[in-house]
């Protein structure tokens, strides 16, 4: 359910407070505004999309911080409605000068619902033009999903990892404006710190983020967040009234299935309430693998299928098939799912051989969709180096060790790590 | 009680003694220094000229044939280095050619000389090249009398490597070599070609060759029906050092017929009265290794059958064999928690904590 709009209400005029409340109320949350507690702190917490400012009876501490507050809902986008008693005419130009609309008392209260309404789909609509959340100054939620949701679909082509860090900064007695003072340094300090490539998105609240670290694997976004966390201890980044670094947590998870939507890894995100679960995360999110067996000989065919099925079981789902020779993996059209493939074709067979299958898919497929690891005759180096110059990614004599097999696909499927 | 006069003369003994020794030490130390730069010198004089022929392979044009016994060491070593660092093709292999023209002679001789240290260098030097013209010069050799053990071994080696024949004949004549030579000896002889000879043959074959040729199989990663059939056939063996063999290859080639066959083995063999003998811990040890190599699920209760086993080496290697399966952490889990036996629950915790990736 979409939230209601906020409308910040700054009146000391009690009857004036009624009367919104009698008649907003159903359209509108309303925030009022409370003299003994620091207007800002009040404004943050509420996050408005309106502020109804109304000049009658107002103290002098809420006159003199008039300029700041229009200040404040400018750097915001947050339109000013003033309101004002016919009788009130010292200060007038300057209530003029910071509403975005003004009223009369009388007031009418469908002119009023129709400027707020105006008002408030007019900063709807600037907003979603716009990419930076203006209270922490990271790029906004839905500019996040727009980048996940481009990150998934170039992933779904490249094959390449990809980390996402849930960051939420620890902020512990601190006032609401201290609070927000730092999470724009940490946010800053972040941006700095960051490859150009890596995006940092504001997720939730005031201080939960995103960081989104293209071509990344886990290990290494655990082990940037550790030099990030010990850099944040040395570096003069802290606001003065803090008396200790900038603390933050961060949960690193790193995506195995792009065709999930951004909203799904998102919530995938939300589950780890403590840092440890994340490898738990590992085992739910399988990446998916078809593993090609092209061999003529049965026993090496049978011997594959077998130990191949679980041989990174933590971190791929397989699904394994066994082919005679290269016509019959072609005629197959298995092969042309929209998936990543590792082909493990052995060099010498009837029909087609292992060359001119790797020839093939070189020629004709997606170069990064399929793996192709050669089984070749042990002593022909020139087999060796024309599979190599083919496009082979790796490969391996016969008769080979199971073991060697076992450690180079994990290689081959992991990437460099 | 012992005079002085001879302590004091005993003591100036030993410091005489003793500084002999170190001298002779430096005087000799000095003259391989000298040697050593001597052979530094003329190889770096020679450089350019071995180099061309490395290169353009002209042996007409050779113009660094050693005169000298520094001379000869100084190219023996730079060979050495040249060959273990590079793969050559032994049809193409220059080296081989040079050595054949103006070594050979002088190896011949030195295969005879009085110093062992001359004799055993000149074996291993001849083991980089074949040199089928010396077979007669080695089976000399093997016949004379002042033949040391080390020497036998090489040649035998030697005579594996250029395909001796008689080399079984010869063998079975002999006392035998260690087991770990005998391997090098036998990873030379047999290659996937002439496997199914050997395998044809097994029977008639010297034990050491039988188990020899287990471990050549695993070594080199044989795989035919040929071999699996084999080693299955071998699991009824009567000799236990077969069996143990036969399941450890089974295991390193990750493969049976049918699982049947494994399951029928361990039904009939855990019923053996000596099963549960210390003699039987090598067959026990190394099925579990199967059953975790060979993944099946009717294997796992036999596992959970071994991981109690007396000794600690079964109990780890199955308890590994269980953290091997897919659901193989619930397993451990479950045994744990629930099974009786204290030694089968720390073995079941340690592996949980384990990884399996690196082993």
């Amino acid at each position: 359910m979409e939230r209601k709009p906020v409308c910040f209400v700054i009146s000391e005029d009690f009857e004036f407070t009624l009367f919104l409340r009698m008649h907003l109320l159903q359209d509108y949350s309303l925030s009022l505004y409370k003299n003994d507690v620091n207007m800002f702190e009040q404004l943050l917490l509420s996050c408005p999309d309106c502020v109804i400012l109304n000049v009658d009876k107002l103290s002098k501490e809420v006159v003199d911080k008039l300029t700041d507050l229009k200040k404040w809902c400018e750097l915001h986008f947050i339109p000013i409605i003033v309101t004002v008693n016919q009788l009130e005419q010292q200060n007038l130009i300057k209530y003029f000068a910071i509403a975005d609309t003004v009223f009369f008392h009388p007031i009418n209260l469908f002119e009023l619902v129709a400027s707020m309404m105006k008002h408030v789909k007019k900063r709807k609509n600037f907003l979603s033009y716009s990419f930076i959340d203006s209270i922490t100054g990271a790029f906004n939620v839905e500019c996040l999903k727009a980048e996940l949701k481009r990150q998934f679909s170039d992933m779904q082509r490249s094959f390449e990892p990809l980390s996402v860090v849930y960051l939420e900064v620890k902020t512990e007695q601190v006032s609401v404006i201290q609070e927000n003072e730092l999470v724009k340094r940490f946010v800053q300090f972040i941006k700095q710190s960051i490859r150009p490539t890596d995006f940092l998105g504001h997720y939730r609240g005031m201080k939960e983020f995103v960081l989104v670290l293209p071509k990344t694997v886990r290990l290494d976004a655990e082990k940037l967040m550790e030099r990030l966390k010990q850099q944040l201890t040395t570096k003069e980044v802290k606001p003065n009234f803090l008396n200790k670094a900038i603390l933050f947590s961060a949960k690193v998870v790193e995506v195995t299935d792009p065709t999930k939507t951004p909203e799904e890894w998102l919530s995938i995100l939300e589950k780890f309430e403590q840092e440890d679960e994340i490898s738990e995360a590992q085992v739910i999110e399988l990446k998916k693998v078809k593993i090609a067996i092209i061999d003529d000989d049965r026993l090496i065919r049978e011997l594959l299928v077998h130990q191949l099925q679980d041989i990174a079981e933590t971190e791929f789902e397989f699904e394994i098939k066994s082919y005679a020779d290269g016509e019959q993996f072609f005629n197959d059209p298995w092969h042309r799912q929209n998936e990543r493939f590792l082909l493990i074709i052995d060099r010498i067979m009837p029909k087609m051989d292992g060359l001119e299958i790797l020839q093939k898919i070189r020629t004709e497929y997606d170069r990064k969709r399929y793996l192709c690891f050669m089984l070749t005759s042990k002593g022909s180096e020139e087999d060796i180096a024309l599979a190599i110059q083919k496009g082979a990614n790796d490969y391996l004599t016969k008769p080979f060790s199971l073991k060697e097999l076992q450690v180079r696909i994990k290689r081959l499927l992991r990437g460099t790590r | 009680m012992i005079s002085p006069k001879i302590i004091v003369f005993v003591t100036c003994l030993f410091v005489v003694v003793l500084l002999c020794s170190y001298f002779y030490l430096v005087v000799i130390k000095l003259v391989n220094i000298g040697v050593n730069r001597k052979k530094q010198l003329w190889l770096h004089q020679h450089q350019m000229e071995i180099e061309a022929y490395l290169l353009h392979g002209d042996l007409n044009q050779v113009s660094f044939v050693p005169q000298k016994a520094y001379q000869f060491r100084a190219l023996e070593d730079f060979f050495s280095h040249y060959l273990t660092n590079y793969k050559i093709d032994q049809n193409e292999n220059l080296v081989k050619k040079f050595v054949e023209r103006y070594f050979l002679s002088e190896y011949r001789k030195n295969l005879f000389a009085s110093s062992w240290s001359v004799r055993m260098n000149t074996l291993y030097f001849l083991d980089l090249f074949q040199f089928e013209v010396l077979t007669e010069d080695l089976l000399k050799r093997l016949a004379c009398k002042n033949l040391t053990s080390e020497e036998e071994y090489q040649i035998y080696i030697l005579l594996a490597s250029l395909e001796y024949e008689h080399l079984y004949e010869l063998f079975k004549l002999s006392k035998g070599l260690p087991p770990f030579l005998l391997n090098v000896m036998l990873n030379r002889m047999v290659n996937e070609d002439n496997i199914g000879e050997y395998i044809a043959h097994f029977q008639d074959l010297h034990p050491s060759w039988q188990i020899g040729l287990l471990d050549v199989i695993r070594n080199k990663n044989f795989r035919s029906w040929e071999v699996i059939k084999f080693l299955e056939s071998l699991l009824t063996a009567e000799i236990r050092e077969l069996r143990i063999r036969a399941l450890k290859t089974i295991a390193h080639i990750g493969y049976v017929s049918s699982f049947n066959i494994m399951i029928v083995w361990f039904e009939t063999n855990s019923q053996r009265e000596d099963w549960l003998s210390t003699d039987s811990i090598g067959e026990r040890l190394m099925v579990a290794r199967v059953m975790g190599m060979i993944k099946d699920e009717r294997f796992l209760p036999f596992l959970e059958q071994l991981i109690a086993d007396q000794k600690y080496i079964v109990r780890a290697e199955a308890a590994k064999s269980i953290r091997k399966y897919k659901n193989g952490k619930e397993r451990l889990l479950r045994i744990v928690h629930y099974h009786s036996d204290l030694y089968s629950r720390n073995i079941a915790m340690e592996w949980l904590e384990r990884s399996i990736e690196n082993d």
